[in-house]
C-alpha cells in the first residue's frame, strides 16, 4: 500500500473518531448543517470505494448518524447512504451492520409509508437479530412490524407483534412504548376510542418517566389524533399545540411540522380555514427544506381542501395536482387515488367536466394497481358516487351533451 | 424595459419627484416619472401578488388608475408617510397640496402666510421628500445587494489576471439591451470561467442593471451514485433540480417540490423571468448529465432576462445560446500572472524576473491560469532552472496529461507535513471548511498545520476562502480527481 495511501487511511480513523465524537456529545441537540455536511463529506469517499476500509467503524458511525438524520427529516437523501452500506455489510458478512443498518433503513421506509419494502428489510434484519440473540434491538423491529401491519389493515397481526415485543422487554425498558402505541393505534382503527386512549396514555407513562421528550410528544400527538376522532377539537388543539412545544423545543422540526399540519385540520374544522392554511404554509415550508416529499404531498391535500372550502379553486387545483404528481413517486398507487378524487370533485364544482371525467376514468384504471381488495373496493365505490354525480351534472347541461356521450360510452 | 445605467440622483431629483406628485390621481399622464428606481419595480411585484381587494386597500393604490399610476402613488405615500415621522407639518403641506388637491391660496390663506413664502415651503418640500425616495431607494438596492451576495459563493481567487479584455466583453453581453439572451462561458478545466463569471457579476452587483440576480450550481453536492446501487429511477432529473433551485431563488412560495409538474415549474419561472430584468447564472453545467432536457428551455425564460451558463463542454448547445470561449491567457499575460502569483506568495526573485527567464514556463504549460498557477507554486520548492528541466518531460498534447504531470511534480515537492495536509482535504465538503476542522483530521494542532496550510496555499494546490469569521480552506475539484485517483489510488 502507497504511504499515501496509508496516510489517507489514518486520516479517515481521526475523521470517523471526530465525527463520532460530535454526534456523541450533542445527542441532545438537533443536527446542525456543519455536523451533517462533514459526515456526508466522509461518507461519500468511504462508501464510494469498492472494498470497504475501516468498515466497524464506519458502520458505527452510519449508525450513530442515522437517527439524527432521521429526526433532521432528511429522509430521501440519506436512503441512499444506508442502501450502500447495507450492501457493504453484506460483501464483508458483518451481521451486526446488516441488523442495524436493515432496522435504520426500514424505519426510514416506514416513516416514508414505503411499507412494502419497510417490511422485507426489518424482517431480515429481524431475522438476524434473532440469531444473534439481541431480545431489545428484535423487540424494536416487531413494534416497527406491528406499526406496519397497523397500517396494511392487518390489526391482529399488529397486536400479536406487539405482545411478542412486551413478552421480550423489561417493565423498565423505553422500548415497551411502542409496543403500547401499537396497541393504541390497532384500537383507534378499530375506533374504540377508550381503549385507543389507554394504551396511548399509558406509553406516555413510560416516555415520561424515561424522560424521553421526543416519543412524549408524540404520544401527545395521538391523543391529539384520538380526541379529534372524538370530535372533541378544542382538546385536541391543546395537545398538538403541547406536541409542538415540545418538538421544537428539541429541535425536531420536521415532527413540529407534522403536528403543525394536524393542527391546520382542527383549524379547518373549527371553521378558521385562514389559521388552517398558515399551519400549512409553515409545515410545508419544512417538508420542502427537507425535501420530504410525501409529507408534502399530504400538506399539498389539506391545503387543496381547504382553498376548495374558501373557493380558491385555481390554488386548490394546483395543491391537488402536484400532491398527485409527488405521489406516482412517492405514494402508493391508493395514495394518488386518493387525491384524484377530490380533485375530480373540484372538476365538477368549477364545471370542468371533461377534466373531471379524465380524472375518475384515470382512477379507475388505477384501482388494479392497489394490492389490498378492501381499499380498492372503498375507492371504487367513491368514484362511482363522482361519476353519477357527474353524470347528473353532464345532464343538466346542454352545452356538454358531446362530452356526456363520451363519458356515457366509457361507462 | 428601461435601462437603469442612469445615476439614481438623476432619477431622483426634484424635478420628477414634483411631476409624479402633479399627477396624484390623474388617470392620463404623459409621463411616468420614477419608473426607472427599484422601489418602483419593488412596489409594482408587491401590489400584484395581492388579490385586487387587498392591493385597493393600500393607500394610493386605489382602483381605476392605471398600473403605473397606483405604484407611483404608493411610493410617494410610503415616502411622505416616512417623512412625518422627520417632519410632520413638512408632510402635511405635502399631503394637503398634492394629495388633497388644495390649492396654494387656499394653503396660504389656512397657514396665515403669502403665497410666494408658500411657494418657498412647497419646493423645500419637495426637495425633502426627494432625498427620502433616494434614502428608501439606496436602502433597498443595498439590501438587495446583501441577498444578491448571499447567493454568490465567496471568490477563490485575489486578483484576475489578463482577464480584464474578456472581463469587459462579458460585462458588455451581460448587460446589453438586446439579443445574446444565453450566453455560454466556455472552457476547459483551469481556465476560469467561474471566476471571470463571478468577477462581472461582482461589478453587475455595483452598477444594478437588474431587476434581480440569481445564481445557481449545477454541481451536486451528494452521492454519485455508483452503477445501479444507489440509482433511485425515481429521482428528479438533474436538469428539472437545476430549474428548482433555480424557483426556490426565484419564487420560493410559488412551488412545492422538484415533483411538480416540470410545466407548472417552468411557467411560474417563466412569469417572473419574463416580467422582470434578471440575471440568472448556472454554473458548472458541464456537470449535468441530461443537458438535453434543460437547453430547449432556456429560450422561453428569457428575454428581458439573460442567463449565463458555465461549463466546459460545448457539444450539442443550440442556436440561441451565444458562446462566450475563453481562450488560454496571451504571452505577456500569462507572464503578468506568473509574476503576479509569484509577488503574492513572496518569491520576490521570480517576480522580478525578466520575460525571457519565464518565457519557458509559458511555452510549456501554455496560457491556462490553473496549469500556471501551479507551475509557480513548484518555484516554491526548486529553481526556475531545475522546473524547466522537469518540464522538458512534460506531455503537452492533452491538457489532463498536462494536469497530472504537474500535479505529480508538485505532490513530489512536498514535504511530509505538506502532504499530510492534502490528503485531509478529500474527507471535507467540497464547499471547503475551517482550519481547526482539518487539524483534527491530521491529528496535529492547528499552528502546526498552518504552515504546510500557506505552503499548498502557496502552491495553488489549496484555495483560500476569505470568510469571516473563519477562513475555509478547499481544493479545485481537478485537484480532488488528482489526489483520490492518482496519489492514494482510492477506487
Amino acid at each position: 500500500m502507497s504511504e499515501a495511501k496509508n496516510i489517507f487511511l489514518r486520516h479517515i480513523v481521526a475523521s470517523i473518531a471526530k465525527l463520532q465524537h460530535d454526534l456523541e456529545t450533542s445527542v441532545d441537540q438537533p443536527l446542525c448543517n456543519e455536523l451533517r455536511e462533514r459526515t456526508l463529506a466522509l461518507l461519500n469517499v468511504l462508501l464510494q470505494s469498492e472494498t470497504p476500509t475501516e468498515w466497524i467503524a464506519t458502520r458505527n458511525l452510519l449508525l450513530l448518524f442515522a437517527p439524527k438524520m432521521e429526526q433532521a427529516g432528511f429522509r430521501s437523501e440519506w436512503i441512499p447512504y444506508l442502501r450502500r452500506a447495507l450492501d457493504l455489510s453484506t460483501v464483508v458478512d458483518d451481521q451486526h451492520g446488516k441488523a442495524g443498518l436493515g432496522l435504520q433503513l426500514g424505519i426510514l421506509y416506514q416513516l416514508r409509508d414505503e411499507w412494502k419494502l419497510a417490511k422485507e428489510i426489518l424482517k431480515s434484519s429481524a431475522d438476524v437479530y434473532h440469531a444473534l440473540r439481541e431480545h431489545r434491538p428484535y423487540a424494536n423491529i416487531l413494534n416497527r412490524l406491528g406499526f406496519i401491519a397497523c397500517h396494511q389493515g392487518e390489526l391482529s397481526r399488529a397486536q400479536q407483534y406487539a405482545n411478542q415485543a412486551l413478552e421480550l422487554l423489561n417493565q423498565e425498558e423505553n422500548e415497551r412504548h411502542f409496543s403500547f402505541h401499537v396497541l393504541g393505534t390497532v384500537a383507534r382503527e378499530k375506533q374504540d376510542w377508550t381503549e385507543a386512549e389507554t394504551y396511548i396514555r399509558q406509553s406516555l407513562e413510560i416516555c415520561q418517566r424515561t424522560s424521553d421528550i421526543r416519543n412524549q410528544a408524540r404520544r401527545h400527538r395521538d391523543l391529539g389524533l384520538i380526541l379529534d376522532q372524538k370530535d372533541e377539537l378544542r382538546l385536541a388543539r391543546e395537545c398538538y399545540e403541547r406536541a409542538i412545544n415540545m418538538f421544537e423545543e428539541q429541535g425536531d422540526l420536521v415532527e413540529a411540522a407534522v403536528t403543525k399540519m394536524n393542527l391546520g385540520i382542527i383549524y379547518s374544522k373549527l371553521g378558521n380555514p385562514q389559521q388552517a392554511l398558515n399551519h400549512y404554509s409553515e409545515a410545508k415550508q419544512v417538508f420542502q427544506e427537507v425535501h420530504d416529499e410525501l409529507q408534502l404531498s399530504y400538506v399539498l391535500v389539506n391545503q387543496g381542501v381547504d382553498y376548495q372550502g374558501i373557493e380558491r379553486f385555481s390554488e386548490a387545483k394546483q395543491a391537488y395536482k402536484s400532491a398527485i404528481e409527488l405521489r406516482k413517486h412517492v405514494g402508493s398507487p391508493a395514495s394518488v387515488i386518493s387525491v384524484q378524487i377530490p380533485l375530480g370533485e373540484l372538476y365538477i364544482q368549477t364545471h370542468n367536466y371533461l377534466d373531471a371525467s379524465d380524472i375518475f376514468h384515470n382512477a379507475l384504471l388505477k384501482l388494479d394497481e392497489i394490492d389490498e381488495p378492501t381499499i380498492a373496493e372503498r375507492y371504487r365505490s367513491e368514484i362511482e358516487t363522482s361519476l353519477n354525480q357527474l353524470s347528473k351534472k353532464v345532464d343538466e347541461q346542454i352545452w356538454v351533451i358531446v362530452c356526456s356521450s363520451t363519458f356515457l360510452g366509457t361507462q | 424595459m428601461s435601462s437603469r445605467k442612469q445615476a439614481i440622483s438623476s432619477i431622483v431629483n426634484k424635478k420628477e419627484v414634483k411631476s409624479a406628485l402633479e399627477q396624484w390621481g390623474r388617470v392620463k399622464s404623459q409621463s411616468t416619472p420614477l419608473e426607472s428606481l427599484h422601489l418602483f419595480q419593488q412596489i409594482q411585484q408587491r401590489l400584484s401578488s395581492l388579490p385586487a381587494s387587498e392591493s385597493q386597500k393600500i393607500p394610493g393604490a386605489h382602483s381605476g388608475l392605471p398600473n403605473q399610476r397606483r405604484v407611483i402613488n404608493v411610493l410617494l405615500h410610503e415616502a411622505i408617510e416616512s417623512l412625518k415621522q422627520i417632519d410632520a407639518e413638512t408632510s402635511k403641506l405635502l399631503t394637503e397640496r398634492y394629495l388633497d388637491g388644495l390649492s396654494v391660496i387656499e394653503l396660504a390663506y389656512r397657514r396665515n402666510v403669502a403665497e410666494s413664502y408658500l411657494y418657498k415651503q412647497i419646493n423645500q418640500a419637495i426637495e425633502d421628500l426627494a432625498a427620502i425616495i433616494l434614502t428608501r431607494e439606496v436602502g433597498f438596492l443595498n439590501r438587495k445587494k446583501e441577498v444578491w451576495l448571499q447567493r454568490i459563493d465567496a471568490a477563490s481567487y485575489l486578483e484576475l489576471v489578463g482577464a480584464e479584455k474578456h472581463k469587459q466583453r462579458l460585462y458588455n453581453l451581460i448587460t446589453g439591451e438586446e439579443s445574446p439572451w444565453v450566453i455560454s462561458v466556455q472552457g476547459i478545466g483551469g481556465i476560469g470561467k467561474t471566476s471571470l463569471t463571478h468577477a462581472v457579476i461582482l461589478q453587475v452587483l455595483d452598477d444594478c442593471p437588474f431587476d434581480e440576480v440569481y445564481w445557481v450550481s449545477a454541481k451536486s453536492e451528494r452521492f454519485s451514485p455508483i452503477g445501479t446501487i444507489f440509482g433511485d429511477s425515481s429521482a428528479p432529473t438533474q436538469s428539472r433540480s437545476i430549474f428548482f433551485k433555480l424557483l426556490q431563488q426565484v419564487a420560493p412560495d410559488k412551488i412545492d417540490s422538484t415533483r411538480s409538474p416540470f410545466e407548472q415549474i417552468l411557467k411560474i419561472l417563466q412569469t417572473y423571468l419574463k416580467s422582470q430584468r434578471a440575471l440568472v447564472v448556472i454554473d458548472n453545467l458541464e456537470t449535468v448529465t441530461d443537458l438535453e432536457e434543460l437547453l430547449p428551455h432556456l429560450e422561453s425564460l428569457v428575454n428581458p432576462s439573460r442567463i449565463v451558463l458555465t461549463s466546459r463542454e460545448h457539444a450539442g448547445f443550440i442556436q440561441p445560446v451565444q458562446r462566450f470561449a475563453i481562450p488560454d491567457l496571451d504571452k505577456p499575460s500569462s507572464l503578468q500572472l506568473i509574476r503576479q502569483e509569484a509577488i503574492n506568495t513572496n518569491l520576490v526573485e521570480i517576480g522580478q524576473s525578466e520575460d525571457d527567464e519565464l518565457l519557458p514556463i509559458y511555452q510549456t504549460v501554455g496560457g491556462n491560469p490553473l496549469a500556471l498557477r501551479l507551475a509557480t507554486g513548484l518555484l516554491h520548492t526548486q529553481s526556475l532552472s531545475t522546473l524547466l528541466t522537469s518540464f522538458e518531460d512534460a506531455p503537452t498534447s492533452q491538457v489532463g496529461n498536462l494536469y497530472d504531470f504537474i500535479y505529480q511534480q508538485s505532490w513530489q515537492q512536498l514535504e511530509e507535513l505538506e502532504r499530510q495536509v492534502l490528503l485531509a482535504m478529500p474527507l471535507t465538503p467540497e464547499a471547503g471548511d475551517a482550519l481547526s476542522y482539518l487539524a483534527e483530521i491530521v491529528s496535529l494542532s492547528q499552528a502546526k498545520i498552518s504552515s504546510a496550510i500557506n505552503q499548498l496555499a502557496n502552491l495553488n494546490l489549496i484555495q483560500v476562502h476569505r470568510e469571516k469569521p473563519a477562513y475555509r480552506y478547499s481544493i479545485h475539484s481537478l485537484t480532488r480527481t488528482f489526489l483520490l485517483n492518482t496519489a492514494i489510488g482510492w477506487k
